[in-house]
Parts: C-alpha cells; sequence; structure tokens
C-alpha cells in the first residue's frame, strides 16, 4: 500500500485531482459548468489582456535595465549578503522587485528562466520565491486606503519581515528538497 | 510602478554611456517588445483556464464549503473577534479566495473584510493587531496551486513545472508562521491603550 502511495507524487496528482474534483463537484451540484466555466475564462481574459500594457513596459524596461549590466551591477554590490545566506546571485533582482510590483515580478521571472533552466537551482528558487511571496506594498495601500487606516511603519515592516523569510525559504527549501 | 520604471530606464541610459553598450540595450528594447506578446500569451492561456474553473467552484458554492472548513484554523489567529459574524465570513472568504488564487475576487472581499474589522473593533484611523495578522495573510501568498508560475517554468522547457509545489507550500507555510509569530510577541496595543484613558 506504501508502495502504491509513494508511486505517485503529490506534484504530479494534484492537477488532475482537482480539475477533476471541481468539474464532477459543479456536475452533480447541478451547476451549467460549461456556461460558468465560459463566464469565468473570459473574465481572466480580460485581466490578461488589461495587465498586458503594463507586463510590456516592465519587461522592456527591466531587459534596458539587464542589457546595460544593471543587474549584474546590482548582484555584485549584494553578493556578499547572499551568499552569505546561500541565496542565488540571479535570484535578487527578482527579490527586490516582488515586493514592489506584481508584473515586474512576472517579466522578471520569465527573464531568469529564459537566462537559466528552470529545473536548476536558479530556476526552481525563482519558481519557489515568486510562488511564496506577493506584491507586498501593492497589496498594503489597496487595502489600508480602501478602508481610510493609516499602514504604520511597523505592519510594513512585518509583512516585509514574512517576505524575507520567505526569500530566505526558496532556497532553503530548494537545497533541501531537490539537493 | 511609475517610479520604477524611470529609475530603471534613467540607470540603464547612464549605464549603456557609461559601458559603451547602448547597442545592447537597442536590441533589447526589440526583443522584449515582440517577447512580450508571445509571455502573454503563455499565461493568459492558464489564466483562463483556472478562471474558468474557479468560476465553476463560486457557482456550486464549494468556496463557501472550503470557507466553513477554514473557520478553526483561523481562530487560532484572529483573537476577540465575534466567531459567528460577518467580520469573520468576509475573512474567510478572502482566505479561501486566496488559497485558491483567485486574485481579482480576493481583493474586493480582502477591503470589505478590512472595513468590517474596522468597524467592529470601533477603530479611528490606527491599524489593530488583526488588522495587521490580516494584512500578513494577503501579502505572505497562501496560494495552493501556482498555476501561472507552472505555466511560465513550462514555456521555457520545464521537464516537471509542478514539482516546486511542496518547497513553495514549504515556504509560504514557514514565512506566515514567522509574521504571525512576530505580530503576535510584539505587537504594541496602542489603540487599546488610548480607550482605557
Amino acid at each position: 500500500m506504501i508502495e502504491f502511495i509513494s508511486n505517485y507524487k503529490l506534484s504530479d496528482m494534484i492537477l488532475p485531482l482537482i480539475i477533476t474534483f471541481i468539474i464532477t463537484y459543479g456536475y452533480f451540484k447541478k451547476v451549467n459548468i460549461i456556461d460558468s466555466f465560459i463566464k469565468g475564462a473570459i473574465s481572466n481574459l480580460k485581466t490578461a489582456v488589461e495587465i498586458f500594457p503594463s507586463v510590456l513596459i516592465l519587461m522592456v524596461s527591466i531587459g534596458m535595465f539587464s542589457s546595460s549590466g544593471g543587474i549584474e551591477l546590482i548582484t555584485k554590490l549584494l553578493s556578499p549578503v547572499t551568499s552569505f545566506l546561500g541565496f542565488p546571485d540571479e535570484c535578487v533582482p527578482l527579490a527586490i522587485l516582488r515586493p514592489l510590483s506584481g508584473s515586474g515580478a512576472l517579466s522578471m521571472f520569465d527573464s531568469i528562466l529564459s537566462e537559466n533552466s528552470p529545473d536548476g537551482f536558479a530556476g526552481r528558487v525563482a519558481s519557489v520565491l515568486m510562488g511564496s511571496t506577493e506584491t507586498t506594498f501593492y497589496t498594503l495601500s489597496v487595502y489600508y486606503s480602501a478602508c481610510k487606516v493609516k499602514p504604520t511603519k511597523r505592519i510594513i515592516l512585518y509583512c516585509l519581515f514574512a517576505d524575507l523569510v520567505g526569500f530566505i525559504m526558496s532556497s532553503l527549501t530548494v537545497s533541501i528538497i531537490y539537493h | 510602478m511609475s517610479t520604477i520604471v524611470a529609475i530603471i530606464t534613467i540607470i540603464s541610459l547612464m549605464l549603456g554611456f557609461y559601458n559603451n553598450n547602448l547597442y545592447n540595450i537597442t536590441n533589447s528594447v526589440m526583443d522584449n517588445a515582440d517577447k512580450s506578446i508571445q509571455f502573454m500569451l503563455t499565461i493568459a492561456g492558464t489564466m483562463a483556464l483556472w478562471g474558468g474553473l474557479m468560476n465553476i467552484v463560486k457557482e456550486s458554492k464549494l468556496d463557501e464549503k472550503i470557507s466553513s472548513l477554514l473557520k478553526p484554523f483561523l481562530r487560532l489567529i484572529f483573537s476577540k473577534l465575534n466567531l459567528g459574524g460577518e467580520t469573520y465570513k468576509a475573512i474567510t472568504m478572502n482566505v479561501t479566495a486566496n488559497l485558491l488564487g483567485l486574485g481579482n475576487a480576493a481583493t474586493p472581499l480582502g477591503i470589505e473584510a478590512m472595513k468590517k474589522i474596522k468597524k467592529e473593533e470601533n477603530l479611528k484611523n490606527r491599524p489593530s493587531k488583526n488588522m495587521a495578522l490580516f494584512t500578513l495573510l494577503n501579502t505572505a501568498s497562501i496560494q495552493l496551486i501556482p498555476s501561472t508560475i507552472a505555466a511560465i517554468r513550462f514555456s521555457h522547457g520545464s521537464k516537471n513545472p509542478m514539482e516546486i509545489l511542496p518547497a513553495v507550500l514549504i515556504s509560504s507555510f514557514v514565512s506566515l508562521l514567522c509574521g504571525v509569530i512576530l505580530i503576535k510577541t510584539t505587537w504594541k496595543n496602542e489603540n487599546e491603550k488610548c480607550k482605557k484613558r
């Protein structure tokens, strides 16, 4: 039994399981699954179109920055800190951009994966970092301005602390799980 | 974001002159404008797929089921809120949307929850501990399936785009846990002091 289960990895199972579960659940709850799917898919396609211009300008400006040697410069400046933490140099610009801009982080992530193998150390760390952190400043500004409360410095620091833990954990988990 | 773009382009122009590689920058501008549309097509398919699936989740009321399952866990994080109340419901719905990766749905639900926390705790303009914990839940990504990231990995030829899943889950969980512990131990309740006076 244990052998049977260990043959199936969580990462292989999760997508087929979840997709089938959602569809069957909806079907038996008498939801018109196709109509419902179309509605949701169109609304997300609209989002994709809406974020395209900002992804475009960020991809172009990040491309300019990396081809001018700017990324190399930042990486070199921060390399004493990052090598101490075992954090890959290639992911430093991503970690800087991640809390500031969602589209910027996406563009940076794409550029890291085009220069490093997605299944290598840097590629995996970049992926885990993207998956386990958020656009902190954007979220904070939207939430606090909407309810008209001033976010204190303390709150921003708490959230950035969690991000920092996320950065360190992403290189740590990758080096432990995938050697 | 405007500031980021302005800073990045100004510095790259200066570095371009300094390193004498303006030629590279010109090429990269054209290359990236071209690549961006391809990149968008890569993620648009996945985004549409999950938008569709998650709309089925919403219409079959599966999200309400999940959020009622979450209540006992969230009770460990938030203190002094009415468990049966509207505020708690808004919080659980927002957390559910975040877990499922419904960014579009999570933001309005989150704003609603923030307003309700403010009302229930009767705050003026200083944030409370529960607000800090709630925003932490939103800024530490708790998405269960990193579908967009897997799609980008796939487009760059990853042999197993989803293999990062366990690392993502562990890393998210630990960063959230550290944040919660830090807030719980170091929060100074300036608001409550004011009330007592």
